[in-house]
């Protein structure tokens, strides 16, 4: 853990945020009927403690500067999470506008979350991967 | 025209793309009822068309090195394509989770809106930054 520079220490913060929202979602909000759960606050709650955590650790660690190989990095990252992101939503307009498919709005809402949920999970490991390989 | 490099031309035909998207989407799939189009012989014939295009292209022009900058400002441009696909999708399912009063129809128009806005901003974005210091 010590050799974790601070970029990679917030990409493992961020995983393990998607993670537990993964979590939460199978587990309370997919059976849970809309309106049983007040999603804005808890949506602004985890932005509110993602800041404090971001806030928090460039105060305390010393290697936070951002270079030329962390940008060039977040680019990759974001390349790979637009492309999941492109195909996976053109996909689904594909299905519907092909086959009517997913027969109700719910099977589409759990489509979408996934999607983003492996967006962001590829768009991580895929930073993850570039920071311990040579670019 | 002459005095664009190969990535602005890319740019453009990808606007040209886009616009003859949305006036398909316009006048045929938002009228007519899931099932009544050949939609992946489109999809295939569009991309094998744009394939054509970007290899007659690549042809005909002499500057088609990708270098550092090309390489920035494409990242520049997923970067804003991707904030506005997530915040998109965010609000579509908190629209959901919260009120629940959402038709399929109406998801999939908000999809498909959401995902030329992203495109439009990523184009734009890219034309902007190369016509000026990126």
């Amino acid at each position: 853990m010590k050799t974790l520079t601070y970029q990679e220490k917030v990409l493992y913060g961020e995983l393990i945020v998607v993670i537990a929202a993964a979590i939460f979602y199978v587990h309370f909000l997919r059976v849970a009927p809309p309106g049983t759960y007040p999603i804005k606050g808890i949506l602004l709650f985890f932005a509110l403690l993602m800041f404090c955590y971001r806030s928090f650790h460039s105060r305390r660690s010393g290697d936070i500067i951002t270079d030329e190989r962390d940008t060039m990095i977040d680019g990759i990252g974001a390349q790979w999470a637009n492309l999941v992101l492109a195909i996976g939503v053109a996909s689904i307009l594909v299905m519907f506008w092909e086959h009517a498919r997913p027969v109700s709005v719910q099977r589409m809402v759990d489509h979408l979350f996934y999607l983003l949920m492996l967006s962001i999970a590829v768009r991580i490991v895929r930073q993850l991967v570039a920071y311990r390989t040579a670019l | 025209m002459s005095r664009l490099s190969f990535q602005e031309k890319m740019l453009y035909a990808q606007l040209v793309g886009l616009a003859i998207l949305v006036a398909f989407y316009l006048h045929f799939l938002n009228n007519t009822p899931p099932g009544h189009h050949w939609f992946h012989a489109a999809v295939i014939v569009v991309l094998f068309l744009f394939a054509s295009f970007r290899m007659i292209l690549r042809r005909g022009s002499g500057n088609v090195v990708q270098d550092e900058r090309d390489r920035q400002i494409a990242a520049i441009g997923t970067r804003w394509s991707n904030f506005i696909l997530w915040t998109g999708l965010v609000v579509v399912l908190v629209m959901y989770w919260d009120h629940g009063n959402l038709g399929k129809g109406m998801v999939i128009g908000i999809i498909f809106h959401l995902l030329l806005l992203a495109g439009l901003a990523r184009i734009i974005r890219e034309l902007v930054a190369y016509r000026v210091a990126a």
